[in-house]
């Protein structure tokens, strides 16, 4: 018997069951499908809630503890990393290679992403799978990669020397971090942008044109302020994933040049200072949320400008 | 949008150069898995398929690659199922708000920075003795691989249509059954996303698996992490090719099964 | 620069334009002389090329041979922004960034039009489209009426040499149109530019117009007042497609001073006055034509031909007639008041006219109803 059926002819539960004898039964049958109904969806959310839970939102919780809890409670391992200035300097520089990774993604990919809204569906379609195969192809193979093109004696140095140039140091510093960062990132500011760009009326570039607008000012007058929400939330996504990176700078970078997800790493499993090690993992937490609140925050703003005219991502 | 010939030319110039700095460091990994040397100088002066032999007589390789291939298959199990419940069930909610809360809590795992968690999950696995095991690595895997299949299975729910389920349960089907006959043909192209999705993530999974590993029980990536910075061993290229060809593989069967799905 | 004297007008010659796309032509040999201060406007069904006319006048699309002309001045390789001409676009292409004003002012500053200059004009030419007071809002806090007045102002506010407008009360309710229909004239009066504009309302084409081009397939089939297109129709789908036509069609015949068709058994006749067409096509307007219930009810020497009567609706201003004629096609009538009969639904009667009246055009239609 369907249960929707029934539903809809059960009469109120106030009336008397003995006017009725018949309906007793089928009342209650349809009754428990129903319940089960309005609870249901939520038993189906519990399997991946604890995994969550158990996972993630208990080793999160952990950390954060640890950071104040070992190796005994007090706020000294939050003074230990205000007192030393080797910590501002790891803070510092993450913030800095982050906000280069952000710039220099953000140079690489905006010619990209316009050349894409202003090709046809074939070329568009292949630099769209362009951009999509480091999302293919492992973090760690590319950084392999990278490590054998730029060591002293690798391919870039090899044609930097026919031009007379070099030999560069090209990993084990900061260069290497951003390199290796750069093209892990890439298609996290491309994406965003193209899909910024292509929702921009180029009828109005046109009409730009109508009014006597020249070639570039009808571009930086009307098409780069219409796209700008995608620069908006491509850099923010890059800039907050570049914080947490851990693996390219790790292979990349130097241990004397380290970033925040290197420093944790030596605090942890190094010299096995928990404590100082979550401290580390919360400011970096802390960071990654706030960035996180802005980029929803400036999102929804810039969907409400643009007419609720679907999303930037 | 019309543009003067030199203007388009030079766009498309540096949009190549922005191509080729996104492809090309993968593809060298190619040739450089067949040279002849026991050295990682680009280009190979020979060439000779040692490395892959090498490859499969050392049993820390292909232990490494069992575990991963095992891990990433369970993985795949696990978190299409949990994921493709949790994105119905979201999608099913009547109350928006919970559902939309529970969506957020369990898309968080991506955006955290990695090495958070691990350091965290390090921690607890320490303490319940799960470091170096299956379930361990699972359960890691798991956790960052689900939100990947709650964010393609929901996409797919979003252009599901809704009268469909109560047509079908009109028509005399229990839920189960409307979901299998009735919904997940409707979705399977975003549950099979998914599972691809969950099967790379775990595959190619290094910052927790560094922590949680041990002797005893390691991944691919873990073991080439140590190679990286240990040798200068052309194995590791070798490794990095075929991985390289079976996410193409896992990819294209996958777009394919999907494309099949759209015409039939 | 454009002049600013009213009254002067700009002359654009379209000469022999075609427009090719990799899998069909848009434009196709395309001639039109558009006069100085004439509002001249491009009728035709959709896809006949109205746009693509539009825009390479324009200057947004490349033309493939031929040559315009503005001021007799070519301008096929002068870009867009330089060839002074206001354009009003269907979907209005307001910048969704800027304000009102901004919007409006956006083309005097492209001209360097001094500060105070460039306010001035835009609260003048905001006062023009009944907008005052409205400088400071986003275009999507108007609504769709009050978008297309400021696209109206933005276009014309630099006082460009001619003004293009592509179908710009499309999307608009036919009150908001009809209103706004009264306006454009208005302001075309008033400040005697050149105005060109694209429709595929024909009844809006007769409002406004001074001239009408009729588009089809890519090419122009007749230029000319809305009256020459009415009673002189140069085609067959110029008669169609300018008002409600009766057509009798049949091989003609002609002895150099007259020609003559047998249309069904009926003999139809009129005097010669362009080459004549082996099969032809005779068009009589609603106006023209008048039933009786028989024959001899039909003036001595009218031309007459026998119907089947489908419907008679009365109008109140007079009656409207549906025929069924002999080869099966429909004709039209109206009558004034004054002639009522009492036909009915199936009932057999004559439709009659002068003989001289009509049009005769080549039947170029690809399939004969006979
Ligand atoms: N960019 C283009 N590429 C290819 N074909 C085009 C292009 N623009 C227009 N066409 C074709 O040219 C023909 C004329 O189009 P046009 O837009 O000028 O028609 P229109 O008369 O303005 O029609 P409507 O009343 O529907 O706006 C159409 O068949 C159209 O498909
Ligand atoms: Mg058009």
């Amino acid at each position: 018997m369907s249960s929707t059926l029934s539903n809809a002819v059960r009469p109120d539960d106030g009336v008397d069951p003995t006017m009725r004898p018949g309906r007793l039964r089928p009342r209650r049958d349809a009754q428990a499908p129903a319940r089960r109904g309005r609870l249901g969806p939520a038993l189906l959310i519990l399997p991946a809630l604890a995994l969550a839970l158990g996972i993630f939102a208990y080793p999160l919780a952990e950390s954060m503890w640890r950071s104040i809890a070992d190796p005994q409670p007090g706020v000294q391992n939050y003074q230990w990393f205000a007192a030393s200035a080797a910590n501002w300097a790891v803070l510092g520089r993450t913030l800095w290679v982050a906000f280069l990774s952000a710039v220099i993604c953000l140079a690489l990919a905006y010619p990209y992403a316009y050349f894409m809204t202003i090709s046809g569906p074939r070329l568009r379609t292949a630099l769209i799978v362009i951009v999509l195969i480091p999302f293919w192809t492992s973090l760690m193979i590319r950084s392999f990669a990278w490590i054998i093109l730029l060591q002293d004696t690798g391919l870039a140095n090899q044609v930097l020397s026919w031009m007379g140039l070099g030999p560069f140091h090209l990993i084990r510093n900061t260069t290497g971090i951003l390199i290796g960062m750069v093209q892990v990132l890439l298609p996290f500011m491309v994406l965003p942008l193209y899909s910024a760009m292509k929702n921009v009326d180029l009828r109005l570039v046109q009409a730009a044109a109508s009014l006597g607008a020249r070639p570039i000012v009808a571009f930086t007058r009307v098409f780069v302020p219409l796209a700008m929400p995608g620069v908006v939330s491509g850099s923010l996504l890059v800039f907050i994933q570049a914080l947490g990176f851990y693996i390219t700078p790790a292979l990349l970078g130097s241990p004397s040049q380290m970033l925040i997800s290197q420093y944790i790493y030596v605090q942890v499993n190094g010299q096995l200072q928990w404590g100082r090690g979550s401290v580390l993992g919360v400011l970096l937490l802390v960071a990654t949320l706030l960035l996180l609140g802005l980029l929803a925050l400036l999102m929804r703003k810039s969907r409400r400008a643009a007419g609720d005219e679907g999303g930037l991502l | 949008m019309k543009h003067a010939a030199p203007t388009r030319t030079l766009l498309a110039l540096y949009t190549a150069m922005v191509a080729f700095v996104l492809i090309a460091p993968t593809v060298v990994v190619i040739p450089l898995s067949f040279t002849d040397k026991a050295s990682l100088t680009f280009p190979p002066s020979g060439w000779s398929t040692r490395w892959y032999e090498n490859f499969f007589n050392d049993p820390a390789w292909t232990a490494a690659f069992g575990n991963s291939l095992t891990v990433a298959l369970i993985v795949t199990v696990v978190a299409t199922a949990a994921g493709t419940a949790a994105a119905v069930g979201v999608s099913k909610w009547s109350r928006k708000r919970m559902a939309k809360a529970a969506q957020m809590f369990l898309l968080a795992p991506i955006v955290v920075p990695s090495i958070i968690l691990a350091i965290g999950v390090y921690a607890i696995f320490l303490r319940l003795q799960l470091l170096g095991t299956l379930p361990g690595f699972v359960l890691a895997h798991s956790v960052l691989a689900v939100p990947f299949v709650l964010v393609s299975v929901s996409a797919a729910l979003a252009g599901f249509d809704d009268r469909l389920t109560t047509a079908a349960a009109s028509l005399g089907a229990d839920r189960w059954t409307t979901f299998r006959r009735v919904m997940l043909p409707l979705i399977l192209p975003g549950v099979v996303s998914g599972a691809l999705f969950a099967f790379v993530t775990s595959f190619d999974e290094v910052v927790l698996s560094i922590f949680i590993k041990s002797p005893y029980l390691e991944t691919l990536p873990v073991k080439m992490y140590a190679s990286v910075t240990r040798d200068t061993d052309p194995t590791i290229a070798a490794a990095a090719t075929m991985i390289m060809l079976l996410t193409t593989v896992i990819i294209a069967v996958g777009l394919l099964s999907m494309r099949r799905k759209k015409i039939a | 620069m454009p002049d600013k004297t009213p009254g002067a007008g700009t002359r654009i010659d379209v000469k022999n334009v075609t427009k090719r796309y990799a899998k069909s032509t848009a434009v196709d040999d395309v001639s039109l002389s558009i006069e100085p201060g004439e509002f001249i406007t491009l009728l035709g069904p959709s896809g006949s090329g109205k746009t693509t006319t539009l825009n390479l006048i324009a200057g947004f699309t490349e033309l493939t041979h031929g040559s315009i002309e503005i001021d007799g001045q070519r301008v096929d390789h002068v870009p867009a922004h330089k060839r002074g001409l206001g354009v009003v676009f269907q979907h209005y292409a307001l910048f969704p960034h800027m304000t009102v004003a901004e919007n409006i002012a956006f083309p005097l500053q492209q001209r360097k039009t001094p500060k105070a200059a460039q306010a001035a004009l835009v609260a003048s030419v905001l006062q023009t489209v009944g907008l005052a007071g409205y400088q400071d809002r986003f275009p999507k806090e108007l609504s769709g009426g009050q978008q297309q007045r400021v696209a109206f102002a933005r276009a014309m506010v630099f006082n460009p040499r001619a003004l293009l407008m592509d179908e710009p009360l499309g999307a608009l309710d036919k009150n908001l149109r009809e209103k706004l229909q009264l306006e454009i004239k208005r302001i075309h009066q008033d400040v005697g530019r050149t105005f060109v504009f694209v429709t595929h309302d024909q009844e809006e084409a007769l409002i406004l117009s001074d001239r009408i081009a009729i588009f089809n397939n890519g090419r122009i089939e007749q230029v000319g007042t809305s009256a020459d297109l009415y009673e002189r129709p140069a085609s067959l789908f110029v008669a169609r497609f300018m008002g409600e036509s009766t057509v009798f069609k049949a091989q003609v015949s002609s002895n150099g001073s007259d020609w003559h068709m047998d249309f069904h058994g009926s003999t139809l006749h009129g005097p010669v006055t362009s080459t004549v067409p082996g099969k032809g096509a005779l068009v009589l307007r609603p106006e023209q034509l008048r039933v009786a219930e028989s024959r001899a009810d039909a003036p001595a020497g009218s031309a007459a031909v026998p119907v089947q009567v489908i419907q008679n609706i009365y109008l109140g201003s007079g009656h409207k007639y549906e025929l069924r004629l002999p080869d099966g096609s429909t004709g039209i009538v109206r009558t004034p008041l004054t002639e009522r009969t009492s036909l009915r639904p199936g009932d057999s009667a004559y439709v009659h006219w002068p003989a001289h009246q009509g049009v005769l055009l080549e039947d170029n239609d690809l399939v004969s109803t006979t």
